[in-house]
């Protein structure tokens, strides 16, 4: 139990001192209690050692030690004049106004004066109850510094957080993935989104040996699993149709200038959907001229669809259209894929796409392909339609690839962009993971009105995740920084502060979960719904 | 006028304990000193003002502060003597309340430590000292001063605790921390009931301190057990903010000092009152506030 009496300070920063030996750390929750059930919590931002010693003669003991005068020399009552001095900040004011009827606030009043000062209750984070929300995503339970309170778990609104944007910001192995896994198997419990999954590690799934999501006990009705290797005998194999590439997937994406757009587009009006062969097989001056194109741009059209596509053609065999990956084909193979895909998340489903055997293009280009579809698909639905539809969410590592500066600015933009900036008019987001935010424009961002922040060393990144952040986390710095595996903070405009987490390790998670399935035992514990 | 905070702790194995009984730790009253003339003499009378009246019986009674002014008193001056007679207050009520606390919270073999020394200096003093003395012999609490100076000199007019020291650094005394008895007093001055010591209570002291044992209690000790008493005084006279200087005491002036800003309340408050009395002009020129400091009171 942790304890400490306010001291001093103010509404931005409110000083405690700690009881000796309660081992406060930065990020603990702490309750103020009022006198009319109220009550706020504060959350520690730093710690400092105060001593009612004077510091030179504490420098000079301390030189003394050192330097072996120290004999016959101590403190006393050390607990009484040395101590440490927890700087906090009010994050929630809470009025208990009825049988489980609560009032929240920001706070603007100060606990009392010399108000002793508790570890925050499981009781205390009941205000959180659902509010009859049943569709909702499971991040992890709440955390006091680095105490977790595995019975208070953490949800958030599954429909408003998916359309809004989910930004998960970490340096490498902090978590994300393992935090994504937990929430993509909350949500294969839910219904109301769609989520595809494009997955360059090919670590959700799951195998023979390592647990995912393919773990689920609701995986048949629920998850589709597509990969473009053959051997890959779980997957549905991932092979799309050339027929069904259309020149604006391209947008943004694969470097073409807006002149080799622009002649693409050319094809496309000539040859339908034919468009891609007939580039690979070359046009004469010509039929180029006719179509206003320069020889030299059809000649690097021509490479990059087969260096990026690798369709070429077999100039033994009349010319005719080869494929030489699994990914890209023709013929009349993999003429559904796309719209297998986009009906599967239009009912709900979740798509992985192991993209671990892809190149960056081929990777970002089969999203794009699916996110076009499915975008202008909502795109024309009508408001009431749209109500009845899944939110579909997609799933992107290494965000900046797609949402970087430079890649929207050069490119013209491209798909993701545009749903990061007017998906949500149309329920389609973007869990977008990233170790670099600083290079996301700011706008895109700020309109991530969701971020699981987990821990970040490098402070240039720190700072763009806190410039941007719904709450003020100005104060959280280096809470952030010293942020464990797991730990992460929920900055949200939907929820009430901005919430300390500890997602579990999905090994433990899922383990945990089926042995309360097979027990056909409810999972315990209160759920708590942010939002 | 006088602000006066008297303040005590208790210590066992070095660890601070809460009184047994319902004796405040800290006692604090406003006294009233004023100089009158009766039949020719001149008197101060000291009265007192009770914030809580609960403290009053741990006080002194004020006919005992009601004093003659002699001969010897006026060659101090004005000031000087007014100041004189304003401590009788505080220093009395150490007494009444050392007496106290020697009653209600110490036990046979206990030691009692006053700031400052066992000599008397007003007239009507001895009575409570004898009192105080008479309570310690009784239950066995063995009572002593210690001072951060001394009025005593050598013949030659060397501060007597200095002498001392110097003497112990010319003859190397292998000892660290060391004790000097008894310290020879003037003659004339046997009223004093205290055996003087000088003592370095531990090694990095920057001065060893005059230390004084109730006279009748250090009589009937010997010499070991006077050794063992400073013994036990050193070992609380280790704490790193102030080393040879028992811990209690540097406790006590933490918590028992006047900071200035409170004395500005007390004036202000005073000031008000005059001022409502309408009596401010008349009074403001005579008023002079004094605040004592001293070395402690920078910590
Ligand atoms: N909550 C957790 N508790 C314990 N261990 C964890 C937790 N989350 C992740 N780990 C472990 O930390 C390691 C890295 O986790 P993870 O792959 O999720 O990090 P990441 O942020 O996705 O890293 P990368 O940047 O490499 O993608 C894994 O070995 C994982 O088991
Ligand atoms: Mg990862």
């Amino acid at each position: 139990m942790k304890s400490g009496q306010i001291v001093g300070g103010g509404l931005q920063d409110i000083y405690i001192r700690e009881k000796s030996g309660s081992q406060m750390e930065l990020g603990d929750l702490l309750v103020a209690d009022g006198d009319n059930s109220d009550y706020t919590i504060i959350q520690v931002k730093d710690l400092a050692y105060r001593s009612q010693i004077p510091q030179q003669t504490l420098d000079l003991s301390a030189g003394m030690e050192l330097e072996g005068y120290g004999d016959n020399l101590e403190f006393m009552q050390p607990e009484l004049r040395n101590y440490l001095i927890a700087r906090a900040k009010a994050l929630i004011y809470v009025k208990k106004t009825g049988e489980e009827e609560y009032l929240t606030k920001s706070p603007k009043r100060l606990p009392s004066f010399f108000n002793s000062i508790r570890s925050i209750e499981k009781s205390d984070l009941e205000f959180l109850n659902p509010n009859k929300l049943e569709k909702s995503v499971y991040l992890g339970n709440i955390r006091s510094g680095s105490d977790v309170k595995n019975d208070v778990k953490v949800h958030i609104d599954l429909i408003k957080s998916l359309t809004h944007h989910i930004l998960i910001p970490a340096t490498t192995g902090r978590g994300k993935s393992n935090l994504v896994k937990v929430m993509l198997w909350s949500i294969l419990d839910t219904e109301g989104a769609g989520i595809l999954v494009l997955d360059p590690h090919n670590e959700y799934y799951g195998d023979h040996v390592k647990v995912g999501l393919r773990n689920h006990p609701k995986k048949d009705e629920k998850l589709d699993y597509y990969s473009p290797s053959k051997d890959n005998e779980e997957a549905l194999t991932l092979s799309i149709n050339i027929k069904k590439i259309r020149p604006d997937h391209f947008k943004g994406i694969g470097g073409f200038s807006s002149v080799q757009s622009e002649a693409m587009r050319m094809f496309f009006n000539k040859f339908k959907e034919n468009w891609i062969c007939e580039i690979a097989k070359g046009k004469d001056f010509e039929t180029l001229k006719g179509m206003g194109i320069q020889e030299k741009t059809a000649n690097v059209l021509k490479r990059k669809i087969e260096t990026q596509l690798k369709v070429s053609v077999d100039p033994s065999d009349g010319n005719k259209c080869v494929f030489n990956s699994n990914l890209f084909v023709g013929g009349e193979s993999g003429l559904s894929t796309i719209s297998d895909i986009v009906d599967s998340l239009e009912k709900e489903k979740t798509v992985i796409i192991d993209s671990s055997k892809l190149t960056d293009f081929e990777e970002l280009f089969v999203g794009s392909i699916i996110s076009s579809n499915i975008f202008s698909k909502y795109k024309n639905f009508n408001s009431e339609d749209l109500n009845d539809k899944p939110v579909i969410s997609i799933v992107i590592e290494e965000a900046p690839r797609v949402l970087g500066k430079e890649v929207l600015e050069s490119g013209g933009g491209n798909i993701y962009g545009t749903i990061a900036r007017e998906g949500r008019k149309f329920k389609i987001g973007l869990i977008a993971i990233t170790q670099l935010s600083s290079v996301i424009p700011r706008p895109i961002l700020a309109n991530m009105n969701t971020k699981i922040i987990l821990g970040n060393e490098m402070s240039l990144e720190r700072s763009a995740i806190i410039d941007s952040a719904s709450q003020d986390l100005s104060d959280d710095n280096r809470i952030i920084a010293s942020l464990d595996k797991g730990e992460a903070i929920v900055s949200s405009v939907f929820t009430k502060f901005a919430v300390p987490i500890y997602t579990p390790e999905f090994n433990k998670f899922t383990k945990e979960y089926l042995k309360n399935i097979s027990s056909k035992k409810e999972i315990k514990g209160v759920t708590e719904v942010l939002g | 006028m006088q602000l006066n905070r008297v303040y005590f702790n208790v210590f066992q194995n070095k660890k601070l304990i809460s009184p047994k009984s319902n004796i405040p730790c800290r006692i604090e009253f406003l006294s009233y000193t004023s100089s009158n003339f009766d039949h020719g003499n001149l008197f101060f009378e000291t009265k007192f003002s009770l914030e809580n009246d609960f403290f009053r019986k741990y006080l002194p009674l004020e006919k005992d502060l009601k004093i003659k002014a002699f001969e010897r008193d006026f060659v101090l001056g004005n000031q000087l003597m007014m100041e004189r007679m304003a401590s009788m207050a505080r220093r009395f009520s150490e007494w009444t309340i050392a007496e106290h606390i020697i009653d209600s919270e110490l036990e046979e073999g206990d030691i009692i430590i006053k700031d400052g020394s066992l000599q008397t200096s007003h007239p009507n003093e001895n009575q409570y000292v004898k009192n105080v003395f008479k309570k310690a012999k009784e239950k066995g609490v063995i009572f002593t001063g210690l001072s951060k100076t001394s009025r005593h000199t050598t013949d030659t007019r060397i501060p007597i605790i200095s002498a001392i020291d110097r003497l112990s650094e010319d003859f190397k005394i292998p000892y660290k921390e060391w004790c000097y008895f008894p310290v020879p007093i003037n003659k004339k001055t046997t009223e004093h009931k205290a055996l003087i010591m000088v003592v370095k209570l531990n090694r990095y002291a920057d001065t060893p301190f005059r230390f004084e044992i109730f006279k009748d209690q250090a009589d009937n000790m010997t010499k070991n057990e006077i050794l063992d008493l400073v013994s036990i005084i050193a070992d609380y006279s280790r704490d790193r903010s102030l080393p040879g200087y028992p811990y209690g005491l540097i406790d006590a002036h933490l918590w028992a000092r006047v900071r200035n800003e409170e004395i500005l309340g007390y004036q202000a408050m005073l000031f008000s009152e005059i001022t409502k009395l309408g009596m401010w002009k008349e009074i403001n020129s005579h008023i002079n506030t004094i605040s004592t400091h001293d070395k402690l009171d920078e910590m």
